[in-house]
């Protein structure tokens, strides 16, 4: 079975996020792989622990100063490591690349993150899955392999979780509790290091949404204090009181 | 422009999010469309728009591609809701438009549009300008007026699908969240952190959730233990909400939980320690212990109403 797990690098979110002329300002910031893809690349690499015969790819698309948390993947377990060599600038744009790379390989199961904690669309994967007409669900909190051509998820809806059995090719927004994340032990920092990263050349589209301002959102005007003796008045505040 | 709005509902009623979505429409566009698949017209009469399109399983709109593509002279707004996602990407798809996420201002400009989106867990709001073509809206939840104009006599259209769904799928087994109130469309939610010590303790804190017709919620930690389900995981791994009102009951305000909070209009935060960092992102605070606090906050509740009947 190959996986393919998409990955974004972003910002830790402890960092403090600042936009200078409309650019983040990356010097301060550490980056990681989004949380969710964390979560996804785990389960993949417990999945191949399980069955050796399973070939995990990761792919980012986004530049060089990326290709470090690339290597991380393949340290925690992935066999190879693709980028395409565009700037993210949205979550419509990176689908269609996403897309262009599904289109040209085999995978029977695309693991992504169930949003990326820097565009937070949380719409990537059902994207991509409307261009290549493969069956996208998300957010999934359990992944197993039932045979060659079927892995069973529990998917969390509106009001309910349900326990499905889907057909390959997948695509799946993972989130906890799938996997417990991995941390890249020495012999895996060592087979990543000799390790290719391979890099995808693609021509930057014509951009039809114009990222125009980033700006922090307001502040809270400060705190009031109540007590247990007038939460009353808090509530009455508050509008509770009907 | 033509606006077409999708209706989502829970158990045949409408959601709030929903109603949103329709009151934006009414201000921006004088040609609404709305699609549902609720068959009940008692329901749907109260969706303010000028033509109604029914259809047998909205999830499912891919399959209606042929006859939704007529309306190919519209901008699509609908909340920013897991089944809208998937939605959104369907209709991206058949229409070749780019879907734009998490829309807290929206704007019609002379050509193309304006708007703002919240990102990176709500520390930034980016403006976008979409200046040629048109574009699909997933309004983020809470950002805009629900206004209950009804004055529209929609025209009801019903489509039936000449194809096949296209992905085999078996569900075996459905768990039902027993939530009363879905986490993602309440205006007041309950969230509790590890200073409540034990699942015993909840009690306390569904009793006045149930008071105030609020949802529950709670931090990772707190679901990662079992004393709460994993679908109540508020924060940057969990879910992200932005309820009218948020109230954190010991629960110490790390920036992974704040993640999935801070767009909550208001916050109060209920904590034994002065010191929590959540006393500086709220609007409100009680210094205090929960076990004293929230039995006090029902009580008073619980006064109002009685002084009231
Ligand atoms: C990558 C990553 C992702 C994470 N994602 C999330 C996430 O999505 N959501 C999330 O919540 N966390 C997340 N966390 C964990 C987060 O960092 C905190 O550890 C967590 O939010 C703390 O939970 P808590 O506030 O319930 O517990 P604690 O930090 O233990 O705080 C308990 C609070 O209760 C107060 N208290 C104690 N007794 C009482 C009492 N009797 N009355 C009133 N108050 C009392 C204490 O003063 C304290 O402030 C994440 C962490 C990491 C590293
Ligand atoms: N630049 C990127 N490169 C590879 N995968 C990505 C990228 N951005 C997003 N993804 C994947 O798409 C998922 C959803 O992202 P989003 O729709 O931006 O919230 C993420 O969890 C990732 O798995």
């Amino acid at each position: 079975m190959d996986i393919l797990v998409c990955i974004s690098c972003v910002p830790d979110t402890t960092s403090k996020i600042i936009f200078n002329d409309n650019k983040l300002a990356k010097e301060d910031i550490q980056f990681i792989i989004g949380p969710y893809e964390d979560y996804a690349l785990s389960r993949a690499v417990e999945l191949k622990e399980e069955n050796k015969s399973i070939n995990i790819s990761v792919l980012n698309v986004g530049l060089e100063e990326n290709d470090s948390l690339l290597r991380r993947a393949l340290a925690v377990g992935a066999d190879s490591a693709f980028r395409i060599n565009v700037n993210p600038n949205d979550s419509n744009q990176v689908s269609s690349l996403i897309a262009d790379f599904v289109r040209g390989n085999k995978f029977d199961l695309i693991l992504m993150g169930k949003e990326s904690t820097d565009f937070n669309s949380g719409i990537v994967h059902h994207l991509v899955g409307s261009k290549v007409k493969f069956n996208s669900l998300s957010p999934v909190s359990s992944l197993s392999i039932v045979d060659n051509s079927t892995v069973e998820v529990n998917l969390e809806r509106k009001n309910s979780i349900e326990k499905i059995q889907v057909s390959t090719p997948v695509i799946l927004g993972c989130q906890e509790p799938i996997a417990d994340w991995k941390i890249p032990n020495m012999r895996g920092i060592m087979k990543a290091r000799s390790k290719e990263i391979n890099i995808i050349e693609k021509e930057e589209k014509e951009i039809k949404l114009k990222y125009e301002s980033f700006t922090s959102p307001p502040k809270r005007s400060g705190i009031k204090y109540f007590t247990k003796d007038n939460i009353s008045d808090l509530l009455e505040e508050l509008k509770i009181f009907k | 422009m033509n606006c077409i709005v999708i209706i989502e509902s829970s158990n045949n009623k409408i959601e709030n999010s929903t109603f949103e979505c329709i009151s934006l429409a009414n201000k921006i566009s004088d040609n609404i469309i709305a699609i549902t698949d609720i068959n009940d017209e008692k329901i749907i009469k109260s969706i303010n728009a000028d033509t109604l399109i029914i259809i047998d399983d909205i999830e499912k709109i891919y399959l209606y591609d042929e006859e939704i593509k007529k309306y190919e002279d519209s901008f699509f707004i609908m909340s920013d809701s897991l089944m809208n996602k998937k939605i959104s990407s369907q209709l991206s798809e058949i229409f070749k438009l780019p879907v734009l996420s998490n829309i807290i201002d929206l704007k019609i400009l002379n050509s193309g549009f304006y708007c703002k989106s919240s990102s990176y867990n709500n520390n930034v709001i980016s403006g976008i300008n979409i200046q040629s073509g048109s574009c699909i809206f997933l309004i983020k939840n809470n950002s805009f007026d629900i206004d209950i104009l009804n004055n529209k006599k929609p025209e009801l259209i019903h489509l039936k699908s000449k194809k096949n769904h296209l992905f085999k799928m078996k569900i075996f087994n459905k768990k039902e969240i027993n939530n009363k109130i879905s986490l993602n469309d309440a205006k007041i939610v309950i969230s509790a952190g590890r200073g409540l010590k034990s699942a015993g303790n909840w009690e306390m804190i569904e009793k006045l959730a149930d008071l105030l017709g609020a949802a529950t919620a709670c931090s990772k930690p707190v679901s990662d233990l079992g004393w709460r389900p994993h679908s109540e995981h508020v924060g940057q791994t969990g879910i992200k909400i932005s309820p009218e009102i948020y109230f954190a009951v010991g629960i110490s305000g790390a920036i992974q939980h704040l993640a999935g909070v801070n767009s909550s209009k208001k916050i109060i935060v209920i904590n034994i320690d002065s010191d929590a960092p959540f006393f500086n992102n709220a609007d409100y605070g009680i210094i205090g212990d929960a076990f004293e606090i929230i039995p006090a906050i029902i009580e008073s509740l619980r006064k109002n109403i009685n002084d009231k009947s």
